[in-house]
């Protein structure tokens, strides 16, 4: 019995013994099959034959993300993008990058990404050749043409670059008046402001080599601006490298992420930061202490003082609601740590005041001398010496065209300083409807105020054509015709940094993987869509390619012979270029002479909405990590916390807690109402928040673009009032008055 | 009972493993080890250009064959081998994808770079005599198919045993 | 001897052909005779002693090295479930902390591992999946890990995350991960690894060119600390007196976290220099 046993046992061990050895020996299978590998298998991508297995390259290019186009590299590994870090040669980030930059890889990788040109037919986006798709929106185009070329609408996102360029371009020899710069909103005002002070139109440099200070107006200076990463840089400069460490001065309603960095918080009512500045001037006017240099020989000087004369240190405290000591002692030290960077950027002039209030911040500048001084202050953005494109030569039809008045308003009162208006479009849309209307990088239906009203609009156009390579609003529900673009991974391009560094610098963007789907450049399409339209248009078009395009533009950088590359042939030149990423100066611009010329206005902030029934100030603000407000398909940014002590992947509204209503608590629903819609979401008690405000942030609500933009707090566009800027015509975020009440 | 130990032990015996697909090009190390460019051999890494300074070797992309065979190359009888114009066929025709056999685990960091570059193991050693395979392998590399050969050889030779040396 | 130590030592204990072929087949017995030939390993073995420098008055807390750090090591997002709240893994925070001053502002601090040099972490690990690497790194072996999350109790800066879910990415996320870092399975616990890998490629790179890593190389080394634009983060080895994370380490305004408890963190940070 015993031996039987034994032998069974045995036998049972040695078929145990004799089972696991195949199993052990690791048979060969295919490791996408085996499941313990955990080996990264990565699916075939376009390109991926080009390298070895595992090889690996780098490549130069510059950011997209956002308007300041930082310079990056880009790992690539068997043909796939696996890092963006800064490129440590640029001299806009000098290898710094920032969250929204590194999430370029989510933008290329977004796994709901429009794979090719979709139509809509029976109410579904169907995917579509790009041969159908062009001949499709060629022959609408023509017909246009032929009847009216004003019926063209396009609206542009973008501020700057050549594929801005080209659209307004092909608007120009199409013949329609209505093309539309699709953010207005970021730097018209300032522009303006500008234009009016030193005659030339654009957003300010800012030089800081010597200067002590950043006196922000309520800028969102290290959040919400372009210019976020150049202001860390420059901010940790100043304070460790310089011999007298600089100080940052806050001047804002809210505890954001510039208060939380400043040396001083000076807390004031929303939107009266230009109150603040004439202030200030008011108290170095009297005392003498200004910079006579500039301002002696500037024009409009008394006017200024008559205005300024009323700013006392009381008025301005009623205004601002900063006690008047402490103003007294802010011009006291500013004056004592000259030059100083007054900075004012798309947060200090979401207000109804913007244009009063960058007058405010430059006249306070030129003041403290720092109007174009080569130790610090504001700055004439320099411009790289590209090759202007040739020419337009407009025909009849499209001369006759192009007076008819501009569908938005622009130009004409009430927004005579204007160039695009983007607030009255919908009613105009709606009064008169456009046949075509062309989107390039913009997303009405979500991202503009009143989203419900542009879908209205939207929907009132035969033919919406976008050209978004991401399904967002307006392409899940009015878009008609979508061409999808390269992400900026996959295409070249020009990258013209908004104003920053005081020195010229010209980015380019090269493709640094394959191109993922079957999309195309948007500066492609536009080039084939005019040469299918033919003669007059193609005439203005006839580059083979976008690339050549450019090219063009960048071999004037080549003729000046000068900054980072010098070569003495084109090819040779450009060849540096792609290598690179960028041309720029060698150094910061020399100083100008400026010619400068005060604006006595000033205006309080005007807010919609009768008080009695709507008792707060809604301030709705772009957060950490959402720039111009895309980026929700990027779960990178979704992990950023808004403002300190809020959490994560959510949208709460930021308020006072003796604003809130009684019983509320932190976490707890919160309905907010406008004259224009209610939102419910959860309330954020902040103490150190102003009174009599409510701050809501955007980029949540959505409900399209994809898996990751789901599921993420509510959209705080619908509430907002549509009420456009006077004379400039800007879209405003900080207009609008609310109340809350316990949901 | 016995008895279905003994079928168990024969259904076990007769457990194969799935058959490894073909690669595109039936490589011949053998071959290509016996020509000479300029006086010299062929060296690893002429075509397995991370051998010595990255974490793999890596397998050739199409334009590393192309560089040799982009014209017909004839052999050591004179004539042109039919094979070597699957090479120009393929370049024409589409990507060429190796299968690749040895792949280990995501975890895993062995680095050529640390074991060829700096301790300057010969190939042989851990692949065996390539110049004897006529035909691309079919195995995953033998020797190193357990974590107890890397070890053994690591404390031989005094090199690192840390969990982070390897593991990642 | 306890059983953690005995599981310990059944891992690590060196092969003997007998008992490995029994378990594992007749394989590694061949392995395990084919004796290496006789050249050395040449890597440089200059102890180290990894620390990190984080100025404070630099930083303006915009979370680039969070990022930097999530691109990095192929953390996952999981999804967008607000069920998550919480519980997704980040190694690199931004640690937002209210005063107990009435008046004062709050501290954001960016807070990877602190890396201790007595951690508590390693103390409580029941299978050495976290131990202390010889040049300061406090080691996280993914798969070695048995998710007890005893570590994560033990962590008085509440720094490790655990996998709750199985990361599972699309295909065409897939491809943006990186090929250096391993992803983790469900139920293990991940922390900041000083980005060990980077540190790995850089000394072998230097050791083939016969020399070891400069500071300057080291400074910027880690992930957080290349991508960060105001320049607040440094790297490099605190046992080097020459070395700048020495130089700043040893300033004034150095402090280390809970100091008190005495884990010898190797993580300093620079206090504001608000005037």
């Amino acid at each position: 019995m015993g031996d039987d046993h034994t032998i069974t046992r045995r036998l049972a061990l040695a078929g145990i013994g004799a089972a696991l050895v195949p199993a052990c020996k690791r048979e060969w299978l295919p490791p996408e099959a085996d499941p313990t590998s955990r080996s990264q298998i990565k699916p075939y991508v376009p390109g991926a034959e080009d390298y070895a297995t595992y090889e690996e390259r780098w490549f130069a290019s510059s950011c997209a993300q956002c308007a300041a186009a930082c310079g990056i590299r880009v790992r690539v590994v068997e043909g796939r993008a696996v890092r963006i870090e800064g490129n440590p040669a640029n001299p806009l980030n000098r290898g710094g990058i920032g969250a929204r930059g590194m999430s370029g890889l989510q933008a290329l990788y977004d796994p709901d990404r429009i794979a090719g040109p979709l139509l809509r037919i029976g109410g579904r986006l169907v995917p579509i050749s790009w041969d159908d798709a062009l001949s499709t929106l060629a022959k609408a185009l023509a017909d246009v043409r032929g009847r009216a070329p004003e019926q063209l609408l396009v609206i542009s996102g973008r501020e700057r670059g050549f594929t801005h360029e080209l659209l307004a371009r092909l608007a120009r020899a199409f013949g329609t008046p209505n093309f539309v710069d699709g953010s207005p909103g970021h730097t018209a005002p300032l522009a303006h402001a500008m234009e009016q002070a030193v005659g030339v139109r654009e957003a300010p440099a800012y030089g800081w080599s010597h200067a002590s200070a950043i006196f922000s107006l309520e800028a969102g200076l290290l959040e919400d601006s372009c210019r976020s990463i150049y202001f860390a840089r420059v901010a940790a400069a100043m304070r460790r490298d310089s011999a007298r460490r600089a100080r940052l001065i806050h001047a804002g309603p809210v505890f954001d992420l510039a208060a939380y960095n400043a040396d001083r918080w000076l807390q004031l009512r929303p939107g009266t930061s230009g109150a603040l500045a004439l202030g200030v001037c008011h108290v170095l006017l009297r005392e003498g202490t200004y910079d006579r240099g500039l301002v002696d020989r500037a024009r409009g000087l008394t006017e200024f003082r008559a205005l300024v004369v009323g700013f006392t240190p009381e008025r301005t405290a009623e205004l601002t609601g900063l006690p008047a000591a402490a103003i007294v002692e802010l011009a006291h030290e500013l004056w004592d740590r000259r030059p100083v960077l007054a900075v004012v950027d798309e947060r200090s002039l979401a207000f109804s005041n913007a244009v009063e209030t960058a007058g405010a911040a430059i006249a306070l500048s030129a003041l403290l001398g720092a109007i174009e001084n080569g130790d610090g202050g504001l700055r004439l953005a320099p411009e790289p010496p590209l090759a202007p494109w040739p020419e337009i030569v407009i025909d009849e039809v499209a001369r006759r065209a192009l007076e008819t008045p501009r569908l938005d308003g622009a130009t004409r009162a009430p927004y005579g300083a204007s160039r695009a208006v983007l607030d009255t479009l919908p009613a105009a849309i709606l009064a008169r409807p456009p046949s075509v209307a062309l989107l390039y990088h913009a997303n009405p239906v979500y991202a503009r105020a009143q989203p419900r009203r542009w879908r209205e609009a939207l929907e009132a156009i035969p033919l919406v054509v976008s050209f978004s390579p991401y399904v967002d609003e307006t392409v899940a529900e009015v878009a008609d015709l979508v061409l999808p673009d390269h992400t900026y991974l996959e295409r070249v391009e020009d990258a013209t940094p908004a104003p920053g560094l005081p020195r010229a610098v010209a980015g380019i963007r090269r493709p640094v993987v394959a191109p993922l789907h079957d999309t195309r450049a948007t500066a492609d399409v536009i080039i084939e869509l005019a040469h299918r339209l033919g003669k007059p248009i193609a005439r203005a078009f006839s580059w083979p390619t976008a690339r050549d395009a450019f090219e063009q533009r960048w071999l004037g950088l080549h003729a000046a012979a000068r900054g980072t590359i010098v070569e003495a042939s084109p090819r040779a030149f450009l060849e540096r270029l792609y290598e690179a990423g960028f041309w720029a100066d060698v150094d910061d611009a020399s100083p100008r002479a400026v010619e400068f010329t005060f604006s006595p206005t000033w205006a309080p902030p005007h807010w919609d909405g009768e008080p009695a029934r709507f008792p707060l100030a809604l301030l709705p603000y772009r957060p950490l990590g959402y720039a111009e407000g895309s980026g929700a398909n990027q779960p990178w940014l979704r992990s950023l916390r808004s403002r300190p002590g809020l959490a994560d992947w959510t949208v709460a509204a930021s308020i006072a807690p003796h604003d809130a209503p009684p019983g509320i608590k932190d976490g707890d629903l919160l309905r907010v109402i406008s004259p224009y819609g209610a939102l419910v979401l959860p309330a954020h008690l902040d103490r150190r928040m102003a009174s009599g405000c409510v701050a809501i942030p955007t980029g949540g609500g959505h409900t399209a673009f994809g898996r990751w933009a789901r599921n993420v707090g509510v959209n705080v566009m619908e509430l907002l009032s549509a009420t456009p800027a006077s004379d400039t015509g800007a879209s405003l975020l900080c207009t609008t008055r609310v109340r809350v009440e316990a949901a | 009972m016995n008895r279905a130990l003994v079928c168990l032990l024969v259904l076990a015996a007769c457990k194969r493993a799935p058959s490894i697909p073909e690669q595109p090009i039936a490589f011949n190390h053998a071959l290509h080890l016996t020509v000479e460019l300029d006086g010299k051999r062929l060296g690893c890494v002429v075509c397995h250009a991370g051998a010595e300074r990255a974490e793999h070797a890596g397998l050739p992309a199409l334009r590393d064959c192309l560089r040799c065979h982009m014209r017909p190359q004839l052999g050591t009888s004179g004539k042109p081998n039919p094979r070597e114009a699957e090479v120009r066929a393929l370049a024409a025709s589409g990507p060429l994808r190796w299968t690749q056999i040895t792949r280990n685990p995501g975890h895993v960091y062995a680095s050529h770079r640390a074991h060829v570059g700096i301790a300057k193991i010969p190939c042989e050693e851990c692949h065996g005599d390539v110049a004897t395979w006529t035909s691309p392998p079919t195995e995953p590399i033998q020797k190193l198919r357990h974590m107890d050969a890397c070890l053994s050889c690591h404390r031989q030779r005094g090199a690192s045993t840390s969990c982070g040396t390897c593991h990642r | 001897m306890s059983i953690r130590r005995w599981f310990i030592e059944l891992l690590d204990t060196p092969t003997t052909p007998s008992r490995r072929a029994f378990l594992r087949g007749s394989a590694a017995v061949g392995a395990a005779a084919a004796l290496p030939s006789t050249a050395s390993a040449a890597i440089p073995k200059r102890r180290r002693h990894w620390g990190m420098v984080i100025d404070l008055d630099r930083c303006s807390a915009c979370n680039a090295c969070g990022v930097a750090c999530r691109q990095e090591n192929n953390i996952p997002s999981y999804d967008s479930d607000p069920e998550m709240h919480g519980a997704r893994p980040e190694w690199m925070s931004m640690l937002w902390q209210e005063p107990e001053r009435a008046n004062a502002n709050p501290e954001l601090l960016p807070m990877p591992c602190m890396h201790c040099a007595d951690p508590p972490c390693v103390k409580v690990c029941p299978v050495g999946a976290t131990y202390k690497d010889p040049d300061g790194i406090t080691m996280q072996v993914w798969d070695r890990c048995i998710g007890c999350r005893y570590c994560m109790v033990a962590c008085p800066y509440s720094r490790r995350s655990f996998n709750w879910k199985e990361p599972a990415w699309s295909k065409s996320e897939l491809q943006m991960l990186n090929p250096d870092v391993a992803t983790r399975p469900l139920g293990v616990v991940e922390k900041c690894t000083f980005c060990h890998h980077r540190v790995q490629r850089l000394r072998e790179e230097a050791a083939l060119a016969g020399r070891e890593p400069t500071d300057a190389e080291l400074q910027r080394l880690p992930a957080c600390a290349a991508a960060c634009p105001a320049n607040a983060i440094t790297f490099g080895d605190l046992d080097d007196d020459e070395s700048e994370v020495a130089k700043l380490a040893s300033g004034t305004r150095a402090f280390r976290l809970l100091e008190h408890l005495g884990t010898e963190p190797s993580v300093y940070y620079l206090k504001k220099d608000r005037g």
